[in-house]
């Protein structure tokens, strides 16, 4: 397991310290790793703790973390050649009605 | 973990394993999986599960209901201002390669729709079973309530 990993397991155990200050550091830390794994401990905190500002921190750095995943999701998946086609039409029609009102009076 | 497989694991032989995605699902408020969770609340073999089933489909209903959705909220990415450095990033990573124009503004447009697409793609559970339409109220009118359970009280389905 690397640093990262190390961290992440650092922060994960420390969600549940009995000092809510402890646990509000260790969401900020994982929201800033941006790793997944960390989901499912977010998850219990967001459903288990006592503190509803914390678990209202988990369910954020939770759909931080998550939406980010989507992002890199497809941001990694190469454009179809169907997407690549679709795309040159848009491009193509804005460059036309670009010219067109050039041409206006 | 791979958030892709999040509808499968709510299949998994572990009950751990199912309380733990349903858990993800509710925090994260994922409307899509509503069908998924609906099917888990009324046909898991385990008690606690289905438990934990109602809490995550009252919540993604309850988030459905004021408008909530995984594509809204990506979506709204687009709307905040990006600095010109992550607009580039951003057409980058999309590489429409296509020689039309150099207008950031028809690009970033052609850019949105593909993105579009492809997150309606990659929200799309592999598993279509039991992922009937997230329209339907919670919990499904055809269960009656089992008996003794408080399905008002957040604390105890959870």
């Amino acid at each position: 397991m690397g640093d990262s990993g190390l961290g992440l397991r650092n922060w994960i155990q420390k969600l549940s310290d009995p000092d809510p200050t402890v646990r509000e550091a260790s969401i900020k830390e994982l929201e800033l790793l941006g790793d997944t794994q960390a989901l499912p401990a977010l998850a219990e905190v967001f459903a288990m703790d006592a503190e509803p500002a914390i678990r209202a921190m988990a369910q954020q750095a939770g759909k931080s973390i998550y939406y980010r995943a989507i992002q890199r999701i497809l941001e990694a998946q190469g454009p179809s050649e169907e997407e690549r086609r679709q795309a040159a039409e848009i491009l193509a029609q804005a460059e036309i009605r670009k010219r067109l009102n050039k041409h206006k009076p | 973990m791979d958030i892709q497989q999040l509808a499968q694991r709510l299949r998994d032989p572990d009950p751990r394993i199912r309380v733990e995605a349903l858990r993800i699902l509710a925090m994260v408020e994922e409307t899509r999986a509503l069908g998924v969770v609906r099917w888990v609340y009324l046909h898991d073999p385990e008690s606690g599960v289905r438990e934990v089933a109602n809490w995550t489909g009252r919540l993604l209903w309850e988030a459905h209901q004021r408008g909530h959705s995984t594509e809204r909220a990506l979506e709204d990415m687009f709307k905040r201002p990006m600095s010109p450095e992550s607009q580039i990033r951003f057409l980058e990573s999309f590489e429409f390669n296509v020689g039309v124009g150099v207008n950031l503004k028809a690009r970033r447009f052609a850019a949105e729709q593909t993105f579009r697409r492809r997150l309606d793609e990659a929200l799309r559970p592999p598993d279509q079973v039991g992922n009937e339409d997230a329209g339907g109220e919670w919990p499904p009118a055809q269960i009656p309530p089992r008996t003794g359970e408080d399905v008002t009280d957040r604390s105890e389905n959870r």
